[in-house]
């Protein structure tokens, strides 16, 4: 077992509500391993209306 | 406990203030406590976290308030796990085998007082077998992180606890320390991120998550020269050698953590919960998220941190209640258990419109 800090940049999908916003994160996040414990710790809306990308900070265990 | 509600009964409030994120209130040493108070009589139930009710050699017992780690209370808002009322929880205190002698003979003497003073069921004690070590680190946010080097010796001397009578965990890492640096200078003048926060919280969380009992942390540190400027919010953590008395007064009645599937009538649900209250920019948090998705009623408090998640930018703000302080959501969470139509409380109060 180890445990590894990671920050994921990820664009949030524009047809997923901030309600589902939970499970597609924590999916996101087991494609690097079993979140242990995480947060959305940014969202930037661009100005061009290209959406917003979502900053999530994790520490996994591999 | 969803059957049978009666007025004035009371409404399960979750109170979240995030772990490492410097908040004005509760970015310290259990300087969120005064607001857990009066949301517990506010509430009549408030469920919170170590976070929010340790303050080291400082702590408050309350029989409305449920002290849940992190990891427990995302599970539970989730719906995953329930809380079960205990009347007292043995207690298995878990020593990092990289503490020094004498400081590892402080915490056996806290928890002896705790035992004779308090009348906390303690024991057993087991240390690692070898040193947890643990690592501090910064996100990109601001918000302290944190990993360890032997998560296998941590949940190896956890299974041991178990497996002799423990019901609940409290553990005592050893912390890096920190003498004058400017990250720890500005956390105790009251401008800071607590630095130790983030690993603490990963250490619980890896119990939690692999035992399914309740757990918390208190970091063991070398004590600090006396400074004359320190924040009230941060003068808990001066007052002896150890953090880990608020931990086992915590612990000595946390609820039990039950698979969902297995609750009964009496334990408390997601469900049940009536409201969450939380810092306005930490909207991204995974119990937070859990009640947007289960349509709980979430009051955010202006309470400034490292973070700027907040309704407005996760596009949910006509959908979270602003309180401008934790007095104000306590007034809220009282109009909500009470029945009381918020719009009435607010001016202007838009006249009723007829459906077309």
């Amino acid at each position: 077992m180890r445990l590894t800090s990671k920050t994921l940049t990820l664009p949030w999908p524009k047809d997923l509500e901030a309600f589902d916003l939970r499970g597609w994160v924590k999916d996101q996040l087991r494609i690097h391993g079993d979140p242990l414990r995480w947060a959305v710790t940014a969202v930037n809306h661009s100005a061009q209306d290209h959406g917003a990308v979502l900053q999530i900070e994790a520490v996994l265990i591999e | 406990m969803s059957e049978g509600l009666d007025l004035g009964s009371p409404l399960p409030t979750l109170m979240v203030v995030p772990t490492g994120i410097g908040c004005a209130i509760g970015g310290y040493a259990g300087d969120a406590l005064p607001s857990a108070r009066l949301l517990a009589a506010a509430s009549g139930c408030l469920i919170t976290h170590p976070n929010v009710m340790n303050g080291a050699s400082l702590y408050w017992k309350d029989h409305r308030i449920r002290y849940v780690e992190g990891y427990g209370l995302d599970r539970f808002a989730a719906g995953d796990w329930a809380l079960r009322s205990v009347r007292q929880q043995r207690i298995g205190l878990l020593l990092d085998a990289g503490i020094e002698p004498e400081l590892r003979q402080r915490h056996l003497q806290v928890a002896d007082g705790c035992r004779a003073t308090l009348g906390i069921e303690i024991g057993p004690v087991v240390t690692s077998d070898v040193p947890l070590g643990v690592h501090l680190g910064l996100g990109q946010s601001g918000a302290s992180w944190g990993t360890l080097d032997r998560p296998d010796a941590l949940l190896r001397a956890g299974e041991r606890l178990k497996a002799n009578g423990a019901t609940a965990i409290a553990v005592v890492a050893r912390f890096p320390d920190d003498q004058g640096s400017d990250a720890l200078e500005a956390y105790r003048h009251g401008s800071g991120v607590d630095a130790l926060a983030g690993a603490e919280a990963v250490i619980s969380h890896l119990l939690v998550r692999h035992l399914q009992i309740p757990c918390a942390h208190a970091p063991a540190l070398s004590a600090l020269p006396l400074d004359p400027q320190l924040d009230p919010r941060a003068a808990g953590e001066e007052l002896g050698y150890t953090f880990l008395a608020c931990v086992l007064v915590g612990l000595s009645q946390a609820p039990a953590l039950v698979q969902s599937s297995a609750a009964k009538p009496s334990d408390l649900m997601a469900d049940d919960l009536g409201v969450l209250v939380v810092p306005e920019g930490a909207l991204g948090g995974e119990a937070v998220l859990a009640c947007l998705e289960r349509k709980v009623p979430v009051i955010s408090v202006a309470n400034p941190s490292v973070l700027q998640v907040t309704s407005t930018v996760l596009g949910v703000e006509s959908e979270v209640l602003q309180a401008g302080s934790y007095a104000e959501a306590a007034g809220l969470v009282l109009a909500l258990r009470e029945g009381v139509a918020l719009a009435a409380l607010r001016r202007p109060l838009p006249v009723l419109k007829e459906l077309d």
